[in-house]
């Protein structure tokens, strides 16, 4: 695979098990949930659990250039739970509320994490269904090229219409990556578009799946990311998170008829992470 | 630090070239029918399929947004010989969730039964966009609100421009749906009677529905294909208000960052097809960017005609301002009868300096997109 290298730290990653993202890949999911500091109480009642997902998470991170640091904020399925309780309201014959009506849209997230770190610059929001993932870093990793950085935000959430459609939940879950440009410690990622996966190399090669359409052949050790995370698209995420904060690998997302291949490569110690 | 545009020239990188349109509106089924209305000073709004106040921009048959995307795909891909390389970029706030109402209503009284959640994801009409067209390469959505098709643009550009697509495909559609009829019927944005963008009187907005497309090639791909471009894609600047989740900065603070980025040290364009939704907010605070941005630039805006458009209007702005490079005429503010805002509106079709030309939008969270375009020159 052909492209930029750019270098990636992880800013934070969670999910609703709470254990850090270093030890995703390596067993089942356990642990103690992890405090939910950052918003206040008043403010966390007006916000969706993906919101607060995204805005808590970053919350204590200092970020590069807020007034022109371009963001991509990449979901699958967007503010679902509040998509539902407004549809289901209106299929009753009930009336939309407006805090409600605005916090449905795909940008609600990017958009409160701006306000909390006022961040000025570009904000993208990117949902590409079972690519979410490695299409948003796609596009990151073009911006960062052209500005020198660009942080990566990803998340998702489950809802009751996910569940019944899918038949298990979606778990919360989302991650933050910062991705900068020439020479840098730690992480190293390239992605890219490609017709057939590669047999897995270095690392675990981690693979996600439309649930709609029909299987695809992987190559042999290849680990089905649903398997780790949940059919949720915030898988992608997740299993981006922990291949920085762990020994690196590579996740592929179905795209088109092919793939887009996000490897990630580490060099130098693992850093503390969040 | 100034701010960089996400989409705009870079060295040793060719010019990204449009060399497709395509649109689906209530005002005309491909671009040159629309282009024609606009100019003749029609509009769209009539009676809207919801109860309550106010009027909409409608197509016959209520088409799922993704027909819509479809169809404005096939008219801009037309003399594409080779698709199964393109990639896919679309715009929208809603997918199909317009035809699912029936679906949510049966949900609710069995939750058993759940609709069809794929057709409402916000990938769903750009993944069907792909599939038709036969294209093998990825596609995606993007869902910033009402700059969704702006920010595909950019998207589809850059992909274009960095040598990962050999072309790509640009839209932004949206159709009529009970959920952003009834909230922003909420919010009390919705006009009573039609939409009266940059008027004095003007009392919110009236929504529509439609689909633009657009293809973005490699300069040197074109003209080994023969095709003309339409236009250059010259920048695209994007920023955030970082203020309010819903209402613009009063002075317009992220549109006028926008448009800086866009322009840069560059000629700043004569003209502009602004985002002009007629909510009383929108566009006093569009209005100061544009003063303080473009002093003297004559605006035109299309939502007197199409109604807002979401996650199609963006994309329905910068395809009527390729269409303005071509023909030299700024369409008119349909709806305008008097206006306190200090800009040079267009009243009547306006004959402009077509050389260079801008498009902008405002959304929902504080972003706010301005697309710069210029005419090509003979032989590029």
């Amino acid at each position: 695979m052909t492209g930029p290298e750019l270098g990636m730290t992880l800013l934070f990653g969670r999910r609703a098990q709470g254990d850090p993202p270093a030890r995703w890949l390596e067993g089942p999911a356990g642990g103690a949930p992890r405090p939910e500091p950052a918003l206040d109480p008043g403010a966390r009642r007006r916000v969706s659990a993906l919101s607060a997902c995204v805005v808590e998470g970053l919350g204590a991170a200092a970020l590069p250039q807020p007034d022109t640091l371009p963001v991509v904020w990449t979901t699958g399925l967007g503010e679902l739970q509040a998509t539902e309780a407004l549809l289901r309201s209106l299929a009753g014959g009930g009336r939309a509320r407006p805090a409600a009506f605005r916090g449905s849209v795909h940008n609600t997230a990017v958009a409160l994490l701006s306000l909390a770190q006022g961040l000025r610059g570009p904000a993208e929001t990117l949902v590409g269904g079972w690519c979410t993932t490695t299409a948003g870093l796609l596009r990151a990793v073009a911006l960062a090229q052209r500005v020198g950085q660009a942080l990566l935000v990803g998340g998702d959430e489950g809802a009751p219409v996910f569940e019944a459609a899918l038949g298990q939940p979606g778990a919360l879950g989302g991650a933050a990556l910062l991705l900068e440009a020439g020479p840098t410690a730690g992480a190293r990622v390239r992605v890219g578009w490609v017709e057939a996966l590669p047999p897995t190399g270095r690392g675990p090669l981690l693979v996600g799946a439309d649930p709609w359409a029909a299987p695809r052949p992987l190559p042999a050790g290849a680990l089905p990311l649903a398997a780790r995370f949940g059919p949720t698209p915030a898988a992608g995420i997740l299993a981006l998170a922990a291949l920085v904060a762990g020994g690196g690998g590579a996740l592929a997302e179905p795209a088109g008829e092919g793939w887009l291949l996000a490897e990630v490569e580490r060099r130098g110690p693992l850093a503390p992470g969040p | 630090m100034a701010l960089a545009p996400v989409f705009g020239p870079r060295p040793g990188a060719e010019p990204v070239v449009i060399t497709g349109l395509g649109a689906v509106t209530p005002l005309g089924a491909d671009p040159e029918a629309l282009y024609e209305a606009l100019c003749a000073g029609r509009s769209a709004l009539g009676p809207a399929p919801y109860p309550g106040p106010g009027l909409a921009a409608c197509l016959p048959g209520r088409p799922a947004a993704s027909a819509l995307a479809v169809a404005a795909a096939r008219q801009a891909t037309r003399g594409l010989p080779e698709r199964r390389g393109l990639w896919v970029v679309c715009g929208t706030t809603a997918a199909d969730l317009g035809g699912l109402e029936a679906g949510w209503a049966a949900y609710a009284a069995d939750p058993s039964a759940p609709p069809a959640l794929e057709r409402q994801l916000g990938h769903h009409p750009a993944e069907q966009v792909r599939a038709a067209l036969g294209s093998r390469a990825p596609a995606w959505g993007v869902s910033t609100a009402c700059t969704s098709g702006a920010v595909a643009l950019a998207q589809a550009a850059g992909l274009v421009q960095d040598g990962l697509a050999p072309a790509a495909l640009a839209l932004g559609v949206d159709a009529l749906c009970a959920l952003t009829w009834e909230g922003f019927g909420a919010l009390g944005l919705r006009a009573p009677g039609p939409c009266r963008p940059f008027d004095a009187g003007r009392e919110g907005l009236s929504l529509g529905e439609g689909a633009a497309a657009l293809l973005l090639e490699p300069a040197s791909a074109a003209r080994r294909r023969g095709a003309r471009p339409l236009a250059v894609l010259e920048a695209v600047g994007l920023a955030s208000d970082a203020r309010d989740l819903s209402a613009p900065h009063p002075d317009g603070e992220g549109l006028r960052r926008a448009i800086q980025a866009a322009v840069g040290g560059g000629e700043p364009p004569g003209w502009v097809i602004a985002h002009a939704t007629g909510t009383r907010l929108n566009d006093a605070a569009e209005a100061r960017a544009l003063g303080a941005t473009l002093p003297g630039a004559a605006v035109g805006a299309l939502k007197g005609a199409l109604g807002h458009t979401l996650g199609a209007a963006a994309a329905l702005d910068a395809l009527v301002a390729v269409q303005v490079l071509q023909r030299g005429v700024l369409p008119p503010v349909i709806g305008l009868r008097e206006s306190e805002l200090g800009l040079d509106l267009a009243r009547a079709p306006r004959r402009i300096d077509a050389r260079w030309g801008m498009s902008t939008s405002a959304a929902f969270g504080g972003g706010s997109c301005a697309v710069l375009l210029r005419r090509p020159e003979e032989g590029l």
